[in-house]
């Protein structure tokens, strides 16, 4: 049966309700704004109002745009590893990226760092490691099988590793290691957020050029051959610029499960697999999806913050099955 | 035109093909027929430079097949697979379009402008509306025919030849879209300066429409040329193993006929 897509509608479309989640994630939380204060956050009339001001300018935007940044490069890197390997089960974190992260923060706090600018690196070299580390075993064999099972040791193995790191925590360091292992957005400020947006926009902007091969993947690596894309050179080249796109922020955020799964496949539901507007519209949709997580974490138990990895997952999963059930009807 | 010289292909230490040396003009088509295992889609795997012949020389146009890169390749030759599965459904005109990828200066008019008259050749204009994996398996096999299509008239000089390569191109269709696809493929090899090879089964069919056949067996040649004089008792015999007659065909001066005896 024909039917006609209105695919070029979408990526409007969820702009604005990213637009207009992004205003209620910022009026919300465990001290919410009235709607009618919010004329005055820009000019402050009084103690209040400069409380506002400082808590939306200081606390929840630079927050809301890690959500946004983070939840559009996890979903647009999962639809990158999704038409990679051909496997809709694909996420970014298969080549260790999550995981090679967590593992270098989680050694970076037993060995005793505390601040945020010892641990981001330990994470982000952790995860080029973990990735590199899959790449390089996986290489051996033609095809992206070899790859997948490297990922898939890989992950258990620094899976493992975290799990031996934290019994020997001591008390005082398990919470930090929570922080790590369930993801947060907590650490984010204005120069995480001004050194990480030109660098994700930079990369997911690399990314959305590969279109043509990733549409060319979906046919099979040897048509993708035929059509001019060399398997070798094309798989370096994405799995690098991934690692180089969510490395940083797993770095910031510790690791945020099942966006980079789930988000590709609702857009796909919606738009098709076209890359061209599948990459932009996973994008946008990411970022709404952890926009919303970040938002239900500060609002569920206020004052306190559950970690927003927990929420992605216990949301995403019924909401994800539901879709399905729904879909096989 | 395509010149194969003196190829042996091996893999994993055995030799899958040695000593075949056939030559492919634009404007002909080359059928290559033999039973499983033969070595025919190693053959055309081998001439699409999808991996490296053992000795021997792959020439179009004068130049090297093996040295030329994946881009440079996808420029000037087309395969249609066997089979072909998509991970993620796309539309039918979204997978046709694939063929203009290694074209990356045309304009998007031109590019579906090459889809809607690859769609037509290919007679799957029908259902180009629908998305590729509700498709039956003939339906999805016309559909990367047009894709190919698409790749070898793309982005071409007047009379600049490209080469076509097909791996059992009919196996999917019912007689008609076979006898369609063949006068397809005649009438591009003759009007658009295609070198054509394809695997075929159906020697008949093969004898028909192809101006040159190469019959393999276990990975040698057993005979090529003109259909009247590769299509003989003994060579059908040494290429499937099964006797067969040969006779006039009734209605067309000069074609044969294959009776296989069970």
């Amino acid at each position: 049966m024909p039917k006609p897509r209105r695919t070029f509608l979408l990526l409007p479309a969820l702009t604005t309700l990213l637009l207009v989640l992004l205003l209620l994630s910022l009026g919300s939380g465990a001290l919410p704004i009235p709607l009618k204060q919010w004329p005055y956050l820009l000019h402050p009339q009084n103690a209040d109002q400069a409380l506002w001001q400082s808590i939306v300018l200081d606390v929840r935007l630079p927050r809301a745009l890690l959500a946004i940044l983070a939840g559009g490069a996890l979903a647009l890197c999962g639809a990158v590893m999704q038409a990679l390997f051909r496997n809709p089960l694909a996420e970014p974190g298969l080549v260790g990226i999550s995981a090679g992260g967590a593992l270098g923060a989680v050694l970076a706090i037993v060995l005793g760092a505390s601040s945020a600018w010892a641990i981001a690196p330990a994470a982000f070299v952790g995860s080029l490691v973990a990735t590199a580390a899959c790449y390089v075993l996986g290489r051996r064999q033609q095809g992206m099988a070899s790859l997948l099972l490297a990922g898939i040791a890989i992950n258990a193995l620094c899976g493992s590793l975290i799990n031996l790191l934290t019994y020997f925590a001591d008390p005082s360091q398990l919470r930090g290691l929570t922080f790590w292992t369930m993801g947060s957005l907590g650490g984010a400020g204005w120069p995480s957020v001004a050194a990480l947006a030109p660098w994700v926009i930079g990369l997911s902007a690399l990314l959305w050029r590969e279109w043509r091969a990733l549409n060319a993947l979906l046919l099979g690596e040897r048509e993708a051959a035929h059509l001019g894309f060399a398997l070798k050179p094309l798989r370096r080249r994405l799995i690098v610029l991934v690692a180089l796109l969510v490395g940083p922020l797993v770095a910031v955020t510790g690791t945020i499960g099942f966006v980079g799964l789930v988000v590709p496949h609702l857009v796909r539901l919606a738009s098709g697999a076209q890359h061209r507007q599948l990459l932009p519209n996973a994008w946008v949709g990411g970022a709404i999806a952890l926009t919303l997580a970040d938002w239900l974490a500060r609002v569920a138990l206020p004052p306190a913050e559950l970690p927003i990895g927990v929420i992605t997952s216990l949301v995403g999963a019924p909401f994800f099955l539901w879709l399905l059930a729904r879909k096989a009807r | 035109m395509l010149q194969v010289d003196q190829i042996a292909v091996a893999r994993d230490g055995r030799t899958l093909l040695r000593n075949v040396s056939v030559d492919v003009a634009p404007g002909q088509i080359l059928g290559i027929l033999g039973a499983n295992g033969a070595g025919k889609s190693t053959l055309l795997a081998t001439l699409a430079g999808e991996f490296p012949a053992a000795s021997g020389r792959i020439l179009w146009q004068s130049k090297d097949v093996q040295q030329m890169s994946t881009a440079a390749l996808a420029r000037c030759r087309a395969v249609l697979p066997q089979a072909a599965t998509l991970a993620f459904d796309l539309d039918v005109r979204e997978v046709v379009a694939a063929g203009a990828y290694p074209f990356a200066e045309l304009t998007p008019a031109a590019v579906a402008d090459l889809v809607e008259q690859a769609l037509k050749l290919a007679d799957a204009s029908d259902y180009a509306e629908r998305s590729y994996l509700h498709l039956s398996g003939g339906e999805q096999q016309r559909v990367h025919l047009a894709r190919v299509l698409v790749q070898v008239l793309a982005a071409r000089q007047a009379d600049e030849p490209r080469l076509l390569l097909l791996d059992e191109p009919t196996a999917n269709l019912d007689p008609r879209h076979q006898l369609l696809l063949l006068r397809t493929l005649r009438l591009l090899a003759d009007t658009r300066a295609l070198a054509i090879v394809v695997i075929l089964h159906d020697v008949n069919l093969a004898a028909s429409a192809c101006d040159q056949l190469l019959l393999l067996a276990q990975g040698r040649v057993v005979a090529y040329g003109a259909p009247r004089a590769a299509l003989t008792p003994e060579h059908l015999q040494a290429a499937y193993d099964t006797s067969a007659r040969v006779i006039e065909h009734p209605d067309t001066d000069g074609r044969v006929l294959v009776l296989f005896d069970l």
